[in-house]
């Protein structure tokens, strides 16, 4: 492999590692905060695909009004999840699956009989390629590493520094103490479901461009985000991005020597034998202890 | 205790299997061989169902991901029935050396029984073995299931990739299509496995085996400190469990005649769950009854709808999901689970009257 | 309901089952245990009384395998068991342990969660081909009458009260036909009446069985207590007969004031 292709592999990789930290985000913050695994995450993914779609390509308005849109939509469609579904399943793990896979089922099947089995192409935004020496990069995927920081930083702002934010991380450390200071938890718990949902929302109007907008988008993220979210040490956003990196960062140089479907495979079994040999995640950052 | 009482005793799901057995073994006669063939695959997804609920349904372990092992199974099958009969889609002129068992008499069969027994105990080690446990159990059975799939379709050299693999032959043991039993004779063939397996269920889940596990379901910890390694409990039922799904996923494909990546992938792996769901876990014949009444009545829907609308498959599975989440919230413990928490309360305000009574008279007996 | 025997006598006569020599743990900096050295004969009733994160729930823990210690032994018959596993301590060495709170198998029956603790069959093969032969049965049976759960075999542990629970783990830990009993707070949750019926329990197994004990109720302390060690901060304060400790200025200013 010669240094240039390498270098190509290595700028493509980190390209696609700010994909997937943009695209795990939401379940960092439902798995992590609130302890649910939250299978219908994907599926949000791809509602806001379509969002973003209908909003962007179809009715010709701002790109940025469709991420907006995006993220609203899910987060209120989030919060109402929480309030008629996932709040009965607390603390249960066999039943949360079963009802966010089946919401998850509902959300894919929707969209398939209301918006169809096509494919929708969605223009990139940002039309230009990005040249540095024998390097080549869609300016777009640029913008999306720009959104993927930005919606990182805005997490940890709201997380850190909200008051909102202070009672989630409350809620997660110790509920009743939490409840017993008159913080509704509640509330708290419904907020921070609907901002999860809202962040694979925005996720999924974000990437539009990069995908084929389908029914199917959702499941073919379902293995990469979860894997990379347990890698990550589930509550830990730095983890997250680290462990983004890393997997595709691996799977872009992989893939170079081989090819994507190998490459995917070989990555994914490496991250189940680290999340067996270091179960709480290889970058356990200090915000747990 | 008078025989009367004891088949009182008896949890009335076992009565249920009884019918269901019954059902199932005069389903020929007043049936024509279209529907004898579609029961036949149903059978093959009831031994499938039986072995997750050895695994989720007794043990606590939500495997997310159990269409690897009937996958494996069934791939077994469908490379050895290719090779055998030489399918245009074969490149290669001998087996690798780790199938190369597929070209032997009864090779299919043991592979498809043993491969994903040896799946199950290579993933078993690996994981038990750490403090992989709980909902990352399921995560990674979940992505292994989708790493199996990606698999497949990747190595199409054997396994003919997006495609799949159309099988011939149905017999139990060759590959030959000049043996193929008829769909009759082939459904009492599944129909005895079946059995078969449900017996060996039966039998397990009431040894002292049966109620270790359930005591890792219960209380895991709390066995480690009355001197059980629940490790060893775990791996072996995983392994027995994968050689149950293996063995359905070997008749699915001789019932079926084919198989492709989506017998090994999520799709499959969830399903299975939402048939064990529905019917109640943990008492086995949920797994069958849940199975039954699902695949049953998607067929026979099918059957009505698919002249009305070409999504009926689509449709369904958006009633599934409904379904689904009606079951959670209704009655979580499925179909089975809610006659047999009838029975048991039942049963339990009696023995509560029967103290009651006691305690009166021993108090009237010394004031 | 005073004792009558004099336990130090018959103390010095009987061999040492349990020895701690300088147990130390600390977890993430915080030292839980220090410097504990504790002895314990065969067939004594020892109960371990001091205030909340005096340690007592830790040293238990050191003892059998659920954490390991920083420093010192912990000695079984004279054997060396430190670090061990929990279920090779359970198996091995027979050490019965009831956790606080009831902590058992709640979805099966009374009779299967202590048929699950009868010592003798932990291995695969050994329970997947066992058959309950009449001895098994009948030692079931009078496990379930020492607990005063005979009545009640058929029930799911779920559907006892919260007294019965703990009686039916404490019937687990004799199933195990253990060496040494470890009880963890036994009758916390408990009527004053099923306290006292604990505490018989308890009494009757007294000379045959050696028994920890770690409990906070004084009137249950007071009914099958004859030596105690009293622990504070991670410490042993004190050891001696229990109106000796009573007694003693220190203890009265750390715990029973406390307590009472």
């Amino acid at each position: 492999m010669s240094p240039s292709m390498l270098l190509q592999l290595l700028v493509s990789g980190l390209a696609s590692s700010f994909v997937l930290l943009l695209t795990s985000l939401g379940l960092v913050i439902i798995l992590g905060y609130m302890k649910v695994v939250n299978l219908a995450h994907t599926e949000m993914l791809m509602s806001g695909a379509f969002i973003c779609y209908y909003v962007y390509q179809a009715a010709g308005l701002p790109f940025i009004v469709a991420l907006l849109v995006a993220f609203a939509v899910s987060f209120l469609f989030g919060a109402l999840v929480e309030r008629l579904i996932i709040c009965h399943f607390y603390g249960k793990m066999s039943e949360t699956l079963l009802a966010t896979y089946a919401l998850s089922i509902l959300l894919k099947q929707a969209a398939l009989l209301l918006l169809g089995k096509n494919y929708k192409k969605v223009d990139y935004p940002v039309k230009t390629v990005f040249q540095w020496g024998p390097v080549y990069l869609e300016s777009y995927k640029l913008v999306v590493a720009g959104l993927a920081i930005l919606s990182l930083l805005l997490t940890l702002l709201f997380i850190y520094k909200t008051k909102t934010g202070r009672m989630i991380r409350a809620a997660m450390q110790n509920r009743s103490m939490t409840e017993s200071l008159g913080i509704n938890t509640k509330k708290i718990d419904t907020i921070t479901f609907a901002y999860g949902m809202g962040l694979a929302g925005l996720a999924g109007a974000i990437i539009a461009p990069l995908s084929t907008v389908t029914y199917t988008l959702g499941e073919s993220w379902l293995t990469n985000t979860f894997m990379n979210v347990v890698m990550g040490g589930v509550s830990s956003l730095f983890g997250t991005f680290a462990s983004s990196v890393l997997i595709q960062e691996s799977v872009s140089v992989i893939s170079g020597l081989s090819n994507s479907v190998t490459a995917q495979i070989i990555v994914l079994l490496v991250v189940i034998v680290v999340v067996r040999l270091k179960p709480d995640g290889l970058f356990t950052a200090k915000e747990r202890r | 205790m008078p025989l009367l009482t004891k088949v009182r005793q008896l949890p009335v799901n076992r009565w249920i299997d009884l019918a269901l057995f019954l059902f199932l073994l005069t389903f020929p006669i007043w049936q024509n061989t279209y529907w004898v063939y579609i029961m036949s695959g149903i059978m093959a997804y009831m031994i499938f169902a039986l072995s997750l609920d050895l695994l989720w349904g007794y043990t606590g372990l939500m495997s997310m991901g159990h269409s690897v092992l009937f996958g494996a199974g069934g791939y077994m099958i469908g490379i050895a029935s290719a090779w055998a009969n030489q399918a245009d889609w074969i490149k290669f002129d001998q087996l690798p050396w780790f199938l190369a068992i597929l070209s032997q008499p009864l090779g299919a069969f043991l592979a498809a029984l043993f491969l994903p027994g040896l799946i199950a105990l290579f993933i078993g080690l690996f994981m038990f073995s750490g403090k992989i446990r709980g909902v990352f159990f399921s995560l990674i059975t979940l992505a292994l299931a989708g790493i199996s799939e990606l698999f497949v379709i990747n190595q199409s050299r054997y396994t003919h990739g997006d495609s799949g693999i159309t099988v011939t032959s149905r017999t139990l043991f060759s590959n030959s299509d000049s043996q193929r039993l008829t769909d009759q004779q082939f459904y009492f063939v599944v129909l005895a496995f079946l059995l078969g397996s449900y017996l060996l269920c039966l039998w397990l889940v009431n040894t002292r085996t049966g109620k270790v596990l359930q005591g890792i379901r219960e209380n895991e910890s709390r066995l480690t400190y009355l001197g059980y390694k629940p490790a060893a409990f775990k791996l072996f039922i995983f392994m027995l469990s994968g050689m149950m799904a293996g063995l359905a996923g070997m008749l699915f494909v001789r019932v079926q005649g084919s198989i492709n990546h989506s017998a090994i992938g999520i799709n499959l792996a969830t399903l299975v769950l939402v048939w064990v769901a529905v019917g109640g876990r943990g008492n086995l014949t949920g797994a069958l009854i849940g199975t039954l009444l699902l695949q049953f009545s998607e067929t026979k829907l099918n059957s009505v709808f698919s002249g009305i609308s070409a999504d009926f498959a689509q449709y369904w599975k958006l009633v599934l999901g409904l379904l689904l989440l009606l079951i959670v919230f209704v009655i979580p413990k499925g179909l089975i689970g809610v006659l047999l928490e009838q029975q048991q309360s039942r049963q339990g305000r009696d023995r509560k009257a029967a103290i009651m009574r006691k305690e009166v008279h021993s108090h009237d007996a010394n004031p | 309901m005073t004792p009558t025997h004099k336990p130090a006598d018959k103390a010095e006569a009987a061999p040492v089952l349990l020895e701690t020599r300088g147990l130390s743990v600390s977890f993430n900096g915080f030292q839980a245990l220090s410097d504990i050295s504790l002895s314990i004969r065969q067939g004594e009733l020892r109960v371990i009384i001091g205030p909340n994160g005096a340690g007592k729930t830790t040293f238990m823990d050191l003892i059998t395998g659920k954490a390991k210690p920083t420093a010192g032994q912990v000695l079984f018959e004279g054997q060396d068991i430190t670090g061990k596993s929990a279920a090779e301590i359970a198996r091995r060495y027979k050490i019965g342990r009831k956790f606080q709170g009831p902590n058992v198998f709640d979805n099966m029956t009374v009779a299967e969660n202590i048929e699950l603790a009868v010592a003798g069959y932990e291995g695969l093969t050994q329970s997947l081909f066992f058959r309950a032969s009449a001895r098994f049965r009948h030692r079931v049976t009078e496990i379930l009458e020492q607990i005063e759960l005979a009545d009640y075999r058929s029930f799911m542990a779920t559907d006892l009260s919260h007294g019965q629970r703990q009686w039916l783990e404490i019937g687990m830990v004799f199933a195990q036909d253990p060496k040494l009993i470890i009880l963890d707070e036994p009758t916390s949750g408990m009527t004053a009446d099923e306290t006292r019926k604990t505490g018989d329990m308890i009494k009757k197994l007294k000379g045959e069985h050696t028994i920890l004990v770690v409990e906070h109720d004084m009137d249950f302390v007071r009914q099958v207590a004859d030596y105690v060690t009293v622990f504070n901060l991670g410490k042993r304060l004190v050891e001696g007969t229990l109106e000796a400790v009573q007694q003693d200025p220190e203890v009265q200013a750390v715990y029973l004031k406390e307590a009472d």
